[in-house]
Parts: structure tokens; C-alpha cells; sequence
């Protein structure tokens, strides 16, 4: 008994086995169609081929070959979408790094997967110099080595393999490290034939916005691209609501998937731009019913899907799919996704009865090989399938009840780890770069609930002697992706603890501390009315009371989704239309303030 | 819910499958299809220590085999 993948994936995808075969394929039946849109730009399918083949050609002389890992660190665009498929040609897989996170951040990762080729863009290069080799000296995906085009354009042609690593997805660990979860092509293969949650052909255009780093990427590039559709690729950088459903307008997006943070901000603003939409793909954490019928009711013959999964079940282990106004409290998970066999289970291992809530277990060809590198913690997480001679079981740690109907709703989590607008945080890893610091002696980081903006973060920590928040926050942002940096520090003289002497995080929850953070800098009153308002405006989003004209959105925990938030509000207050650059340039409130002022005018 | 004080205290059987893939199994209990005892027993974290010990190379026996042809 092995546990390659069993007879049904090779089935559903012809006698395909890897993830570029597959793709081969598609570009043999059809090569003249649009595989990759971004505007008026368009890259059919074969010519697509021909430029990953290139590259692939260009990767193996570069020493990639099967087993090997290589890093992709670029900005959204079609050449990041050349640059896996060349990865996987060339028999790698793809290890994203988000531009986004910090340079520390990346060597870790660089080190950690072993990567021996970087791939780049001109304009990342300043932010990665000094690496070490192998990575030191970077592929420019665009500005192509000259000799790219005497390389053959024609396949590689490997001899695939269903178990061989198509990517690492870098996921938040309990322990203080990241750990990247091998995810094997039969994984891929299994999300995007035939899923019984989407139905995708030639006529759709699937948006592509996720962050490569961030599994819901694998659903938006390799569903359309394995299907014969059109993948459109959104503008790099970060666009506002407006300019996110502009593009999904302008490109004849079908089908696209969102955050559920961002879902419900979509729904609360320009929903009506998304009418040509048929398949609404949200999650990554819990939908709110509201938003759901909201959308199922502007936007008629709209299909919503709450899709739910670990990254280590391959983006999605259950799906719900909506056409109908949801009758229940909360928005179900569904059933499991093709390919995919789940069990619940109670604290001793054994299969509840009826409705009774247990931890959700998966099963199936979604399953990744484990944590590169980590026999400990993946022997852990994937133990033995009882149901399925020699296969493995993830274990979840989500705390979810199937119904009588057979639909399974999500009840929360087993442990401590929670979602921060989508990204999966451990508090624990957080808490391990808090208590890196000499001045920090006990530390606990809590998620906290907040009506308007949704989770955010609170640390919580002791010391000897004040620090300053900002400083606190920039030596975080120096290891930490932004998500998990909290959105406010509080210093406690001891921390709570519960009768069995551990930190009583249920009683930090409910601990919300309004106070100015010690910002290092002196109070000044906001003057004007647009000041005040705006001051106000912020403290109600970030909880604090009293916000000084010279404060600093980003030092006061401010983050992208909440400049959203401000601008929506800043138009119904004064009708005018602050871009989303200028949070970043002018972060204080007194400054902000003059660029409203003068949009006034 | 499982909580790391009660699963310490459950003795754990290292376990392992063709794929020469380790996992651990609650000892007594009869290991599932497709997978056998290494032999190892003790407490959860004992168990794990000791897969961190031999499971050297990660990659499923299938994979492995496939890529030393090749080479």
C-alpha cells in the first residue's frame, strides 16, 4: 500500500499528474486563447508556455531540479504567473515570499526551505540585497536575462510525479517560527478539476489578487489555468474597494474570491459592480449571514461560496454553496470538496454521534506532505487515517458540528490561533518575538473583537520599565508580516492568571484599554473641525480615546483595511475622495486633515 | 478538547506506513490499516522527540525512490 495519490485524481484530470502537465494539456486543445489578461495586455495560452518553458530551461541550468525549492518574491503580475509554472517545469516548487514582509522575514524563509534560486523584479532587488548564495544573485523576471530567447520554448518534459512538492505555503507556528506546509501537485489537482463547489470553463475570467504567499492564490491561478479560462491579473500595489471592483468590471470577471473581511467591506460599498460576477468565492474566516443575503440579493443569479480549509488540506477542505438566502444563524461550511473525506471527531479520537460538535479532521488527496523540515510537528498534526489503509488525516484543531442535514457548521477553534483579515495568526509566535526583547518578561497576545473593524490584535506584556510603543511596534514589523503586528500594546504590572496558574487570555479579552499608547512624543489637541472629526474618527476604529493631531495612523496600529474604512467615511462626511497613498504619506492626523481640507476646496 | 496535559499523559505508539511516512497512535489502541508500530511507546512528547530522531528525510518512499532513478 503507498499513499500516492489513489485512482480517482488521475482519473479527473485525464492522465495528467503533475499541475504543469495538465496545463500542457489545455495549451495542446486550446493555444490560441487568452490564458492571462491584466488590461489590454493579453498572453495566450501557448505563448504563456512558450515563455515559462523558456525560463524553465534557463532554471535547470540554473541547478533547479526535482526536489529542488525556489523562492519567488515579486509583486502581482503575469511574469510572477510565468515564474511557477517555470518552477514547476523545471520539477520545483514555488516558495512565495510577500514583497510586503520584512527582509528578515524573507532570509528566514530563504533558510528555512533551502531555496537555491530567487526569483525577483528589478524594483524588489534594493530591499534584498546582502542574501547570501545561493539566492544572492536573483532571475529578473522582468528584465529576462538576454539569452532567455535561445533557450528552447518547447516543454521540459520531466517525468512527473503526483507526490512531488508543487509549493510551500509559509503558515504562522505556535513554536515562534513560521513553518511551510509541502503541499504535493495531487493537492492542486484535487482543489481545481472538476470541484463540486465552482463550475469554470473557457468563458470565465477569474480574478487574481491574492498574494501568491497566501494559499487562496492556488485557487485563483490554477483553477483557470487548468481549465481553459482566463485568469486577470489585478494592477500591483494596493487598490482600493472602488479600483478592485473597477478592474474585476473592466476585465469580465466571472469568478473571484475574497477575504471575508473584504467581502463584507465589498458588500457594504460597490457590490453593484460586480454584476457580472456568477461565482463569489469568500472566506478565510466566518461570513457574516447579512453580507451573504446582501449580496445574494443585490446581485440576482449570483452563486455566494463560503469556502473554508487549512492551508495544510490544499485552500479548501468543505464549501457551501449559496443561491438561496441563508435561514441559519451563522454561515455553514458546507460539505466536503471533491477529492476530500472528513471526520469528527471527540477528545478521545472516536466519531460523534448526530449533531454533537467535535474537531474536524480531513482526509483525502487534499492532504500535504507535512512540514518541511519538522518530523515533530508533523507527525503531530497528521496521524494515521483509520478510514483509509496508510493514508494520513490532518487534524485540524477547528471545532465544527455536522447537521442534520449533512451541511457542517464551523464553532471555533481548538486552540489559540486566529484569523487576522484572513491570514491565520499563532499568538504563540508573536508572543516568542515579544519576549525576545531583554526589557519583556511575560507576554500574551490576544485577538479582540471590535464591531466596526472586525479582530484585531492586543499585546499584552510586562516589564521593568516603559517602552515605546512605536519602537515596540518597529521591532516587530522587522520580523513580523504586517497582519501580525499587534494593533495595540498594553504594559501590565503582572498578568492575570486562572486557578490552574496559566495566563487567563479569556480575561485579556475582554481587558479593552482605550488609553494613548506611549507614543514617545507629546500630546498636542487636533485643531479644526476636519482634525477633530478625523481624531475621532480614528479612535472610534482603533479603540483609543484621545488621539493627538500629531499621532501617526501606522503607530497607532492602522492598517490597510482600515484606511479603506476612513476614506468611505471621509467621502459620506465631506464628499471627497482621499487616495489611498496619502495614509502613507501624510499619517498624521493635523495632516491628513490638510489633505481633506484641501480636496475641499 | 485536547488539552497538552491530557495527552501527555496518554502512552503514544510511534507508528509508521509504506511511505515510510512517521505518525504517533494511541498505544492499546489496534493501528489503522497500512501503518505498523516502530516499537516506541511512551508519552506524547517522548513519541515525538523520537520521530524528530529517525525521520531523517521527509519525503514519502515513493517520491524518494522516483528521484534516485532519475538521478
Amino acid at each position: 500500500m503507498t499513499t500516492t495519490a489513489d485512482a480517482g485524481a488521475p482519473a479527473r484530470s485525464g492522465n495528467a499528474q503533475t499541475v504543469h502537465e495538465l496545463f500542457e494539456r489545455r495549451v495542446a486543445l486550446t493555444p490560441d486563447a487568452t490564458a492571462l489578461s491584466r488590461g489590454a495586455e493579453r498572453i495566450g495560452y501557448a505563448e504563456l508556455n512558450a515563455r515559462a518553458n523558456r525560463l524553465a530551461h534557463l532554471l535547470r541550468e540554473r541547478g533547479v531540479a526535482p526536489g529542488s525549492n525556489v523562492a519567488v518574491c515579486a509583486e502581482r503580475s503575469p511574469e510572477v504567473i510565468v515564474a511557477l509554472l517555470a518552477v514547476l517545469k523545471a520539477g520545483g516548487a514555488y516558495v512565495a515570499l510577500d514583497p510586503k514582509q520584512p527582509y528578515e522575514r524573507h532570509r528566514t524563509l530563504l533558510a528555512d526551505s533551502g531555496a537555491n534560486v530567487l526569483l525577483t523584479q528589478e524594483h524588489l532587488l534594493a530591499g534584498l540585497d546582502g542574501l547570501p548564495e545561493p539566492v544572492g544573485h536573483p532571475v529578473l523576471l522582468d528584465r529576462p536575462d538576454p539569452s532567455l530567447a535561445d533557450r528552447p520554448a518547447t516543454d521540459p518534459g520531466l517525468p512527473g510525479d503526483p507526490e512531488r512538492p508543487a509549493y510551500i505555503a509559509y503558515t504562522s507556528g505556535s513554536t515562534g517560527t513560521p513553518k511551510g506546509v509541502v503541499v504535493p501537485h495531487r493537492a492542486v489537482l484535487r482543489l481545481v478539476t472538476e470541484p463540486n463547489f465552482l463550475t469554470i470553463g473557457p468563458e470565465d475570467a477569474v480574478l487574481q489578487f491574492a498574494p501568491v504567499a497566501f494559499d487562496a492564490s492556488t485557487l485563483e491561478i490554477w483553477a483557470p489555468l487548468l481549465n481553459g479560462a482566463r485568469l486577470a491579473v489585478v494592477p500591483p500595489g494596493e487598490p482600493g474597494l472602488d479600483q478592485l471592483a473597477e478592474t474585476a468590471e473592466n476585465e469580465g470577471v466571472t469568478i473571484m474570491w475574497l477575504t471575508a473581511g473584504l467581502f463584507h467591506q465589498m458588500v457594504d460599498g460597490p457590490l453593484h459592480r460586480l454584476s457580472g460576477v456568477r461565482q463569489l468565492v469568500a472566506g478565510g474566516d466566518v461570513l457574516s449571514v447579512t453580507h451573504v443575503n446582501k449580496a445574494l440579493a443585490m446581485l440576482p443569479g449570483i452563486r455566494v461560496v463560503n469556502g473554508y480549509g487549512p492551508t495544510e488540506n490544499t485552500t479548501f477542505t468543505c464549501c457551501h454553496v449559496m443561491t438561496e438566502p441563508v435561514e441559519s444563524d451563522t454561515v455553514p461550511i458546507g460539505v466536503p470538496v471533491t477529492g476530500t473525506r472528513i471526520q469528527i471527531l471527540d477528545e478521545q479520537g472516536r466519531p460523534v454521534t448526530g449533531e454533537e460538535p467535535g474537531e474536524l479532521y480531513t482526509g483525502g488527496d487534499g492532504v500535504a506532505l507535512g512540514y518541511l523540515g519538522r518530523p515533530e510537528q508533523t507527525a503531530e498534526r497528521f496521524v494515521p487515517d483509520p478510514t483509509a489503509p496508510g493514508r494520513l488525516l490532518y487534524r485540524t484543531g477547528d471545532l465544527v458540528r455536522r447537521r442534520a442535514d449533512g451541511v457542517v457548521e464551523f464553532l471555533g477553534r481548538a486552540d489559540h490561533q486566529v484569523k487576522i483579515r484572513g491570514f491565520r495568526v499563532e499568538p504563540g509566535e508573536i508572543e516568542a518575538a515579544l519576549l525576545a526583547r531583554p526589557e519583556i518578561t511575560d507576554a500574551a497576545v490576544v485577538a479582540q473583537e471590535h464591531t466596526r473593524t472586525g479582530r484585531r490584535l492586543v499585546a499584552f506584556y510586562v516589564a521593568d520599565h516603559g517602552l515605546s510603543v512605536p519602537e515596540l511596534r518597529r521591532g516587530l514589523a522587522r520580523t513580523l508580516p504586517p497582519y501580525m503586528v499587534p494593533a495595540a500594546f498594553v504594559r501590565l504590572m503582572a498578568m492575570p492568571l486562572t486557578l490552574n496558574g496559566k495566563v487567563d487570555r479569556a480575561e485579556l479579552r475582554k481587558d479593552v484599554n482605550r488609553d494613548r499608547p506611549d507614543l514617545g512624543s507629546d500630546y498636542r489637541a487636533p485643531e479644526g473641525e476636519v482634525a477633530e472629526a478625523l481624531a475621532l474618527m480614528w479612535g472610534d476604529l482603533m479603540e483609543i480615546d484621545g488621539i493627538g493631531a500629531d499621532d501617526d495612523f501606522f503607530e497607532l496600529g492602522g492598517h490597510s483595511l482600515m484606511a479603506t474604512q476612513i476614506t468611505a467615511d471621509i467621502a459620506t462626511l465631506w464628499g471627497v475622495e482621499v487616495p489611498p497613498r496619502a495614509f502613507y504619506e501624510n499619517p498624521t492626523v493635523a495632516e491628513l486633515a490638510q489633505v481633506v481640507e484641501e480636496l475641499k476646496r | 478538547m485536547t488539552t497538552a496535559e491530557e495527552a501527555d499523559s496518554t502512552t503514544c505508539a510511534v507508528v509508521v506506513n509504506d511511505e515510510e511516512q512517521y505518525s504517533i497512535w494511541p498505544a492499546g489502541n489496534p493501528v489503522p490499516a497500512g501503518w505498523r508500530p516502530t516499537g516506541f511507546q511512551g508519552g506524547k512528547a517522548e513519541c515525538l522527540a523520537h520521530v524528530a530522531e529517525i525521520w531523517l528525510d521527509m519525503r514519502p518512499l515513493s517520491l524518494r525512490r522516483a528521484s534516485a532513478d532519475a538521478a
